[in-house]
């Protein structure tokens, strides 16, 4: 099982990578504001590329609530454990 | 086809209840949510839209008020809108608040907008209520949600109106132009429309378009409504998360007819994983509207091996807008649309086309957007105003006929200067060629950004009203994304020495997308002097987005 720290560094690298975005900039309270070409419709991208790392198809309606990166990596983390744990 | 067209079924209610008369119990609307899907019948929709028709009788509105609607995409917007038409009401449906923009900005600018249109009642869900009572005070001579309506009432009076209702253009809030659309044009386009592309009772559309663009409101709710179609309706923001949930819908309800703008064809098709496969075979049309279409989305979305069974010909095009209802114009059903390849110099002279000579890597291919619907007629119009008959001649495509709008409500000016004997000048650029219309720009500042239209200079407006930039020194545009097949929005502005960039980008991004809806995909904040000037030291558009393509490309 992925610690919740490994889990924020997947998130981070996810979005350095989707975006071009420079990894050492993003922190928890970055957001999709501050990162250029991230939309609604990009963050499809996103969400796929974190789908094929994780091995998991991720409750994107609630991902879509999640107001900067910190909230995503925690919502993500949540999810897996919370799959893990039931399974 | 059957279809009600005795004057007093020329009520888009009326319609719809004489399709709920003949098959009650049959599926009328899907609303597919992330936890799956619910239907509901005819009956139950007629059965709500009468509870909410007396609830808005009770508020002894005068007829012909305008009532906005502020909901999501659930039963109640059905309901909700029916039921104010029933009542004799004018709705319209402006977008719900995302959880993105700033409560603040949203409702200050729709106080803004509903001061100028005139807009003084309004229907939303209990959540909003506060907010709405704070910021329009006692603007408002009606206010009510959905809680409110007794569901156990039940009107079944329809008022005769002839305004039908407002469909609102895209660009700031509070500069939004109220389309008015009376009952006979909206049934003249369906009954046309619906001809021209064969759809009829019980045929299945599939959409996840927002109620508040032209597109989705009359092709995917109007239309089903008066022709009697069962429509799957996805969420707009899931969609676009994850765009492959179409696919799956249509699978699922063997859907046939889906409108698209042209980005949201490459969204899907970037989005497809290579072992995932859909049948697609049920599909006769989707329609590509709203922006600018291309031979090379239709190419690629046709090449993608994922989409079993889909035929050439079910890729089509539509030019519309909200002023005439909807369609302009339809390629033909069964046929592929045609390409056109013209001479990049032809285009940029801008008199008249020239088609280009086989293995001209300079040539700009252009989708035919098909032959004027029965009832519409388009025609090319010079700088002068005067007709340009000649095949080929470019201009201003001017649109008139049996669907036209009425004018833009409590804007008698800009009806003035948009409609001219009976005549809609669009402000798009085009041609006509052996029949067929074929768009190629735009004679304003309008920029058509995934299916939205705004202005540049509201951009900039907004941008500088932050006061964040440099005084006047900031340029909004619109560039190509060939990924995506539509364009992207920039904007760049100057600020002082010793400001901190990434703030500034951040402020502007939010700012863009509570005003507009749209993100910025590039925000520049660069030094004093950057921005390239006009001779005459204005900033220049065209000089701009020039840079910044040459920059982005050498990257």
């Amino acid at each position: 099982m992925r610690s919740e720290a490994e889990i924020r560094e997947i998130v981070f690298r996810a979005i350095a990578e989707t975006f071009r975005f420079p990894v050492q900039d993003i922190d928890e309270n970055t957001t999709a504001a501050d990162v250029d070409g991230w939309d609604s419709v990009s963050t499809a991208k996103l969400y796929l590329d974190l789908e094929d790392i994780l091995g998991r198809e991720l409750p994107i309606e609630t991902l879509l609530a999640s107001r900067n990166v910190g909230e995503l990596a925690s919502m993500i983390s949540a999810f897996l454990h919370k799959g893990e744990a039931s399974a | 086809m059957e279809l009600e067209t005795r004057p007093r079924d020329l009520h888009v209610a009326a319609s719809f209840l004489a399709n709920a008369a003949r098959g009650q119990d049959d599926i009328f609307l899907r609303l597919v949510a992330p936890g799956g899907a619910k239907d509901y019948s005819y009956a139950e929709i007629s059965d709500l839209s009468r509870a909410y028709n007396a609830h808005f009788r009770s508020a002894n509105l005068p007829e012909g008020s305008v009532l906005a609607i502020i909901l999501t995409h659930g039963v109640e917007l059905y309901a909700a809108f029916l039921g104010a038409m029933m009542a004799g009401l004018v709705p319209t449906i402006l977008p719900f608040p995302t959880p993105k923009q700033d409560p603040q900005r949203y409702w200050s600018s729709h106080v803004e907008l509903f001061a100028l249109s005139q807009v003084r009642c309004l229907f939303t869900y209990d959540a909003l209520l506060a907010d709405a009572r704070t910021h329009f005070g006692p603007g408002l001579a009606h206010i009510s949600t959905s809680v409110d309506v007794d569901l156990g009432a039940r009107s079944f009076e329809i008022a005769p109106t002839d305004l039908a209702l407002l469909q609102h253009s895209s660009g700031t809030t509070a500069l939004k132009k109220g389309v008015m659309l009376s009952h006979r044009a909206i049934h003249a386009q369906v009954e046309s429309y619906a001809r021209t592309t064969g759809l009829e009772r019980g045929s299945r559309i599939v959409s996840w378009l927002p109620l508040y663009h032209d597109m989705g409101l009359v092709a995917c709710f109007l239309m089903p409504m008066i022709v009697g179609c069962p429509v799957a309706h996805l969420d707009a923001f899931a969609w676009s998360a994850r765009p492959t949930i179409l696919l799956d819908e249509i699978v699922a309800f063997r859907g046939e007819y889906v409108w698209l703008p042209n980005f949201a064809y490459n969204h899907i098709v970037n989005n497809v994983r290579q072992t995932s496969r859909w049948d697609l075979s049920s599909v006769r049309a989707i329609i590509d509207c709203s922006e600018p279409c291309k031979p090379a989305t239709f190419e690629r979305f046709l090449k993608t091996p994922q989409f079993a069974g889909l035929k050439a010909e079910a890729l089509q095009v539509c030019y519309a807008m909200a002023e005439n209802v909807f369609a302009v114009s339809q390629t033909r059903m069964g046929e592929t649309p045609r390409v056109l390849a013209v001479t990049a110099q032809s285009l940029r002279d801008g008199r008249r086309i020239v088609e280009a000579p086989p293995g001209d890597e300079s040539a700009v291919r252009l989708l035919s957007c098909g032959r004027t619907i029965e009832g519409v007629e388009a025609r090319i119009v010079g700088s002068q105003g005067e007709v340009l008959a000649d095949e080929g001649e470019l201009g201003e495509v001017a649109v008139s006929g049996a669907s036209l709008y009425s004018g833009y409500h409590r804007r008698p000016e800009v009806t003035a200067r948009r409609l001219v004997d009976g005549w809609h000048g669009t402000g798009d650029l085009g041609f006509l060629l052996a029949g067929e219309l074929y768009i190629t720009g735009r004679i304003d500042d309008l920029l058509i950004v995934h299916g939205k239209n705004i202005y540049a200079h509201e951009v900039e407006m907004a941008v500088n009203d932050l006061g964040l930039a440099i005084p006047g020194r900031v340029v909004a545009f619109a560039a190509a994304n060939a990924g995506l097949g539509t364009d992207d929005l920039i904007v760049l502005c100057e600020i002082a020495a010793g400001v901190e960039g990434p703030p500034v980008k951040r402020a502007v991004r939010e700012a863009v997308d509570a005003t507009f809806g749209v993100t910025a995909a590039f925000v520049g904040a660069l030094t004093p002097g950057t921005l390239v000037k006009t001779t005459s030291g204005k900033i220049s558009r065209h000089d701009n987005k020039v840079l910044y393509e040459r920059t982005r490309d050498a990257q």
